[in-house]
């Protein structure tokens, strides 16, 4: 029978520990936020590790620093492959090592949020942009689209205060190859690209649960 | 013809109020709201102002909707013109997007519509003039360009 639960009651780095303390053989299959992220053992080691678009260490680290989600264990499961062969004493404390690095600066902070976005079924890239247009966090450059979407995003504020109504929350915009969604994050902008095949209604209450 | 077919959208439970604006931000036409012609006009060019900004990059804006919590603004584009709706708490969000793009269908298809619509439409790129502009608003589309 499969151990099923959720990250908040049972913390990954737990779950991991007692599944290579009783040397088991099994699958560790977690949901957030529409995603799946699935993490192998073999006779108490760690062998396998995903999460879209990563496999291997990082995406097991990517796994570690998620603050909830759906899990569950199911025993017996072989791995696909094999991408892992560091110990999983010496995995665990490089992972939370990195977590602990990242928490500690504020640019970890950035970081984090935007690796919890990507972390959002549907999100194909996540930046946060100056509302001059210039990308501060983020793993892509598109100068020119930056300061379209920070130009949309400064019209849609002012309209909000036209109507005298609260500031928009979320700014969705469909083109003939993107969809977008800009939202206000401190005096910044997150700018996400969203796969076109998903309807921003089903992406935006996973999305308003990251910034929460 | 307009009128009635802007009425489909208004019909709807929760749409507060639809415009039919041409591509230079123009008011061909409007149904239900309560705001005042000033505030249409100015909300009207600052959502073309993202379209035809859109265009420079060679993007072309489908959709955009602006959500307050439960407030929204439904713009959605042809090449000559854009209906922007107002909603209030909407639960069939679905139901209107697909009403407005049927609507969208339709006044592209009626030529007397499209006469109509014809009068108020061209230079769009008067909504990117400097003088309408801010300081930001003219450094951001002067990266565009």
């Amino acid at each position: 029978m499969a151990l099923v639960g959720n990250l908040r009651d049972l913390k990954l780095p737990n779950l991991i520990q007692l599944n290579c303390m009783e040397r088991n053989s099994a699958k560790l299959t977690i949901e957030h936020a529409g995603k799946y992220g699935m993490i192998y053992f073999h006779e108490g080691q760690v062998v396998h590790a995903e999460f879209d678009p990563d496999i291997g260490e990082k995406a097991l680290f990517r796994l570690l620093g998620l603050p909830e989600g759906k899990f569950k264990v199911e025993n017996g499961v072989r791995a696909p492959m094999s991408t892992i062969s560091t110990h999983w004493n010496n995995l665990l404390l490089e992972g939370l090592h990195q977590l602990d690095t990242m928490h500690a600066s504020g640019e970890g902070k950035d970081r984090r949020l935007l690796e919890m976005f990507m972390s959002v079924k549907g999100v194909r890239r996540a930046a946060i942009i100056t509302r001059e247009g210039e990308i501060k966090k983020g793993d892509f450059q598109d100068d020119k689209e930056f300061a379209l979407q920070a130009l949309s995003f400064y019209e849609a504020e002012k309209i909000s205060g036209l109507l005298k109504k609260e500031k928009s929350q979320f700014i969705t915009l469909v083109t003939q190859s993107k969809r977008i969604i800009l939202t206000e994050y401190d005096k910044d902008i997150i700018y996400l690209d969203i796969e076109a095949k998903y309807q921003l209604e089903t992406i935006l209450p996973f999305i308003e649960q990251v910034l929460i | 013809m307009i009128n009635r077919w802007l009425k489909e959208i208004t019909d709807i439970a929760g749409v507060e109020g639809v415009l039919l604006v041409s591509d230079n931000g123009h008011i061909i036409e409007k149904i239900g709201t309560q705001l005042d012609q000033g505030t249409l006009e100015q909300i009207a060019r600052r959502i073309l102002r993202i379209i035809t900004a859109h265009n420079l990059d060679e993007k072309s804006v489908k959709e955009i909707e602006l959500i307050c919590y439960n407030y929204r603004i439904l713009a959605m584009s042809a090449k000559t013109f854009t209906i922007i709706t107002f909603c209030g708490s909407i639960r069939a969000l679905s139901l209107l997007r697909i009403t407005v793009n049927v609507v969208v269908g339709h006044l592209i298809e009626d030529k007397k519509s499209m006469k109509q619509i014809g009068k108020y439409t061209g230079q769009p790129e008067i909504v990117l003039e400097k003088e309408y502009l801010d300081q930001l608003e003219i450094k951001l589309i002067s990266k565009l360009q």
